[in-house]
C-alpha cells in the first residue's frame, strides 16, 4: 500500500508540474506592427515594431524619458530569413500573437506579389487571421516611427483610425489577413485602406488597389472618392453627404446618414449582362446654411433630396469609371452578384470576368430620404 | 467493475453523438468543398445522414434479433467460429485504424496550435494513457464519463456558432440550391462517412436490455440526425465566415474560423484556444469509443484480461506514430474508408442475410 502510494506520488511530481516549454513573459519580444518595403538590392526591409514594457508609462509615474517601443530594420529575400536576423539585434525572440497591425509599401506590391508575401502570415499559426492590413505610398519608416497622438504605438494608432468607419464614409472598413486571403483564393481584386503622413501625422487615407490577377498594386483610390467603394461594397454605417452651393442654390447643407443599404440586380438578356444598383439612404438635416427653409411645410425637403440623390450616384459612378476604364479590375466585388443572381453564367464565364466586366453597362439609381431635421430651425422669412 | 447494467435511451443518443462527432467537425470542411465546390455542401450531409439512417436499420434488426450478444458474439454464433474471427480480426483492425488516425489528426492540432514544442509521443503517450485509464473499469465508467462531459461538449459548440454567427457573410452562402444538384448528391460519400462511430450500437448492445425494434431505432436515428444538424450548422457558419475558395486551401477550417473571433480588450481575446479545449474531449469520447471497442474485440478473439488493454495500447501508439508528416495521415484517409465501409456496411449486411437465410435467432 505505502509502495503504491508512493508510486503515485512519484507519478504525479513528474506529471503534474507542468509548463513544459515555459517562458517567461518579461523574456518575450511582443510585436504590435510590422511593416514591409523595398531595400537595395531587390532585397525587401522589415520592420519589427517591438514593445518596451519598461517604457511604457504608468499612471503613477507619467514622466516619459523614452518612446515605449522600438523598430527593428532587417532585409533579405523571405520573410522568415528576415524574421530570424532579428535574434542579431535582440535576445528577446520576436512573437507575433499580439500583432495589430500590418504596413505594405506600395513599391514594394508593385514589384512582388501579394499572395507570396503574405503566406507566412497564414501559413503560421502564431498570425491571428483578424490582423488588418495597411498599405501606404510613404516610406514605411516614416510611419512606424511618426509619434503617434492618442496611442502609444504608431502600429496600434494606423488601426485604431479604421475604427470611425462607421463615423466617416470615406474611412475605409479594415481589411484582416483572413479577408485578404480569402479574396486571394477567389482571385478577387480589392483595396487596402491606406494611410499616409500629413503634416507629420499619420492618416487615413484613401485605398490601394490590388488586382487579382497579379496579385500585385496597381492604383491608389484617393480619399474624396473613398465614398462610392463604401456605397458599392454595401457597408455604408453613417458618416455625412455635403451639398455645396453649386449642388443646392441655398446651400451648403449637410445631411447626416443614418444608414444605406445597396441593392444589386443583375439581368443578362441577348448575351449580355447588364447590372442596376439601387441605394437607399436614410438621412437626416445635420446642418443647413440655407435659414429660410421652413421645416414644417411639406415637400421642403424635395430639393435638397434631387440634389443628394445626384451626388450619391456621381460618386459610385466616379468609383466604376477607375474600376471600369482606368485599372479594369473588379476591385468592387460586383462579381458575387453574378455569382448570385446569375450562376450558370458566371459558371460559364468566371474566367473571363476581368475582360467581361469592363464593358458592362451598369445603372446606378440612388435614393435619400430625408427623415428628420433637429430639435430647432431658424425661420427667417 | 462498474455497476451499470443497462443504458437509457438518452445514454444510448450520447454516446452515439460523442463517439461520431470527432475530426470530422475539423476536417470535413475542407473534403466536402473540394468535392461540392459550392455552397451547397450541407446538402450532402443531409444526404449521408440519411444514408446512414438506411444503414443502422441493419445494426438495429441485428441487435434485436440477438439481444446480449456483442458484434464479436454475433459474427462467430451466425458464421462459425473461424469465418466469425477473421470477420472480428477485420472489425479490430477498422478499430485500430480510425482510432490511430483520429489520435494522429488530434495530435497535429494540438501541436500546431497548444503543445508548439512537445515531442509527438508525448502527446499521443499521455491521450492514449488516460482513455486506456478510463476504459479499464469497464463501459459503465466510458458511458458515465460520456454522459458528464456531453453537455459540456454541446455548450462549446453552441459559443463558438453564436460567437460566429456576427462574422458570417451571407453573400457567400448564395445562391441556395443553383449548384450541379448530382455532385452534391454523389459527394454525400465524403459525409456519410463522418457519421462512422453509429456501429458501436452492436458492441454496447449487452448493455441494451429493449427488444423492440421502433424504440432503438428512433434513439439511433435521433443521434443521427442531432449529429447532422451540428455538423450542417458549422458547415453553413464556415462557409460564411471563409468562403468556399478559402476552405479548400485551410488545414483545420473550423478552428481558423475559431479564430477569426475577436473580441477586443474582452478577457479572452483568444477564443480557439478555449474551443480547442472543448473540442478535445469530443475527440477524446470518439477515440476512446474506438479504443474500447478494440480491446473488448481482442478480449473476444483471445482471452479476456490486462494484457488486451497493452496489446491494443501498444498497436494504437505504433501504427499513429508510423506516417511521417500530415499529408500522409489524410492521405490515408481515403483508404481508411474503404475498410471501414467495408467494416460497418459489408460485414454487418453480410451476417443479417445470412442470418434470415438460416432463421437463425437467439434467446438469452
Amino acid at each position: 500500500m505505502t509502495l503504491k502510494s508512493l508510486f503515485c506520488l512519484i507519478c504525479s511530481a513528474v506529471l503534474l508540474t507542468g509548463c513544459w516549454d515555459i517562458k517567461e513573459i518579461e523574456d518575450v519580444g511582443i510585436v504590435t506592427g510590422l511593416a514591409l518595403d523595398v531595400a537595395e538590392e531587390d532585397h525587401m526591409l522589415m520592420i519589427n515594431q517591438y514593445v518596451k514594457p519598461g517604457q511604457i508609462p504608468t499612471q503613477q509615474d507619467s514622466s516619459q524619458t523614452d518612446s515605449p517601443y522600438q523598430n527593428l530594420e532587417s532585409t533579405g529575400t523571405t520573410l522568415f530569413e528576415m524574421i530570424r536576423e532579428n535574434s542579431l539585434e535582440s535576445n528577446r525572440p520576436p512573437n507575433y500573437t499580439h500583432l495589430k497591425s500590418i504596413l505594405f509599401s506600395t513599391r514594394l506590391l508593385e514589384k512582388e506579389k501579394l499572395s507570396q508575401l503574405i503566406d507566412l502570415y497564414i501559413r503560421d499559426h502564431e498570425f491571428r487571421r483578424t490582423v488588418p492590413v495597411f498599405i501606404t505610398a510613404d516610406p514605411v519608416q516614416k510611419i512606424f516611427n511618426a509619434q503617434p497622438e492618442k496611442e502609444l504605438f504608431p502600429a496600434i494608432q494606423i488601426k485604431e483610425l479604421s475604427e470611425n468607419y462607421h463615423k466617416n464614409n470615406t474611412n475605409p472598413k479594415n481589411l484582416t489577413i483572413g479577408d485578404m486571403s480569402q479574396y486571394i483564393s477567389e482571385k478577387k481584386s480589392f483595396i487596402i485602406p491606406g494611410m499616409a503622413i500629413i503634416n507629420g501625422n499619420i492618416k487615413s487615407y484613401g485605398a490601394g488597389v490590388i488586382s487579382g490577377k497579379t496579385s500585385q498594386y496597381i492604383g491608389w483610390i484617393p480619399l474624396e472618392k473613398m465614398e462610392g467603394v463604401r456605397y458599392l461594397h454595401n457597408n455604408v454605417e453613417g458618416g455625412y453627404i455635403y451639398l455645396s452651393e453649386k449642388n443646392i442654390a441655398d446651400g451648403p447643407v449637410v445631411l447626416e446618414i443614418k444608414g444605406a443599404d445597396s441593392k444589386f440586380d443583375v439581368s443578362f438578356s441577348d448575351g449580355e449582362l447588364s447590372m442596376s444598383v439601387d441605394v437607399k439612404v436614410t438621412t437626416s438635416l445635420g446642418e443647413d446654411w440655407g435659414v429660410d427653409r421652413n421645416v414644417f411645410k411639406t415637400g421642403w425637403e424635395e430639393g435638397i433630396k434631387e440634389a443628394a440623390d445626384k451626388n450619391i450616384e456621381d460618386k459610385i459612378n466616379a468609383i466604376l469609371q477607375i474600376a471600369q476604364k482606368e485599372l479594369e479590375t473588379d476591385f468592387v466585388h460586383l462579381s458575387q452578384w453574378v455569382r448570385i443572381h446569375q450562376p450558370d453564367y458566371w459558371n460559364k464565364h468566371k474566367e473571363e470576368w476581368d475582360d467581361i466586366f469592363p464593358q458592362i453597362d451598369i445603372d446606378v439609381q440612388a435614393d435619400v430620404s430625408i427623415k428628420d431635421f433637429g430639435t430647432q430651425n431658424f425661420n427667417m422669412k | 467493475m462498474s455497476d451499470l447494467r443497462q443504458l437509457t435511451s438518452i445514454q444510448l443518443i450520447v454516446i452515439f453523438i460523442s463517439a461520431m462527432i470527432g475530426v470530422g467537425i475539423i476536417l470535413m470542411p475542407r473534403d466536402l468543398a473540394n468535392a461540392v465546390n459550392s455552397p451547397d455542401l450541407w446538402v450532402s450531409i443531409i444526404i449521408g445522414a440519411l444514408l446512414m439512417c438506411l444503414i443502422t436499420t441493419l445494426y438495429v434488426l441485428l441487435v434485436t434479433r440477438y439481444p446480449g450478444l456483442t458484434f464479436f458474439d454475433m459474427s462467430k454464433k451466425i458464421t462459425g467460429r473461424w469465418i466469425g474471427t477473421l470477420i472480428n480480426l477485420f472489425f479490430i483492425f477498422h478499430c485500430l485504424i480510425v482510432a490511430s488516425y483520429i489520435l494522429r489528426v488530434t495530435t497535429a492540432i494540438i501541436k500546431n496550435y497548444l503543445l508548439d514544442t512537445t515531442p509527438l509521443y508525448v502527446i499521443i503517450g499521455s491521450f492514449l494513457l488516460v482513455s486506456l485509464y478510463l476504459i479499464s473499469n469497464g463501459p459503465g465508467d466510458v458511458v458515465r464519463f460520456f454522459q458528464l462531459y456531453f453537455p459540456v461538449m454541446m455548450f462549446m459548440f453552441l459559443i463558438l456558432a453564436l460567437l460566429s454567427i456576427k462574422d458570417v457573410d451571407v453573400q457567400n452562402l448564395r445562391p441556395v440550391l443553383k449548384s450541379n444538384l448530382m455532385t452534391t448528391v454523389t459527394q454525400s460519400k465524403i459525409s456519410f462517412f463522418s457519421f462512422i462511430g453509429i456501429e458501436f450500437l452492436m458492441i454496447f448492445s449487452p448493455l441494451i436490455k429493449t427488444k423492440k425494434i421502433k424504440k432503438l431505432a428512433l434513439s439511433v436515428w435521433t443521434s443521427i440526425i442531432v449529429t447532422a444538424v451540428i455538423y450542417v450548422i458549422f458547415h453553413i457558419l464556415t462557409i460564411g465566415v471563409l468562403g468556399i475558395a478559402e476552405l479548400k486551401e485551410i488545414t483545420f477550417p473550423t478552428i481558423e474560423m475559431a479564430k477569426s473571433i475577436e473580441f477586443q480588450g474582452f478577457f479572452f481575446e483568444r477564443f480557439e484556444l478555449i474551443f480547442i479545449f472543448g473540442w478535445l474531449i469530443t475527440v477524446f469520447t470518439s477515440f476512446t469509443t474506438y479504443t474500447y471497442g478494440m480491446i473488448l474485440g481482442i478480449g473476444k478473439v483471445t482471452k479476456p484480461g490486462w494484457w488486451c488493454m497493452a496489446a491494443a495500447g501498444l498497436l494504437i501508439f505504433s501504427i499513429t506514430l508510423y506516417p511521417e508528416g500530415l499529408t500522409e495521415v489524410l492521405d490515408y484517409s481515403s483508404h481508411i474508408q474503404w475498410v471501414s465501409a467495408a467494416a460497418i456496411i459489408g460485414f454487418p449486411g453480410l451476417l443479417l442475410l445470412v442470418s434470415l437465410v438460416r432463421r437463425q435467432t437467439h434467446d438469452t
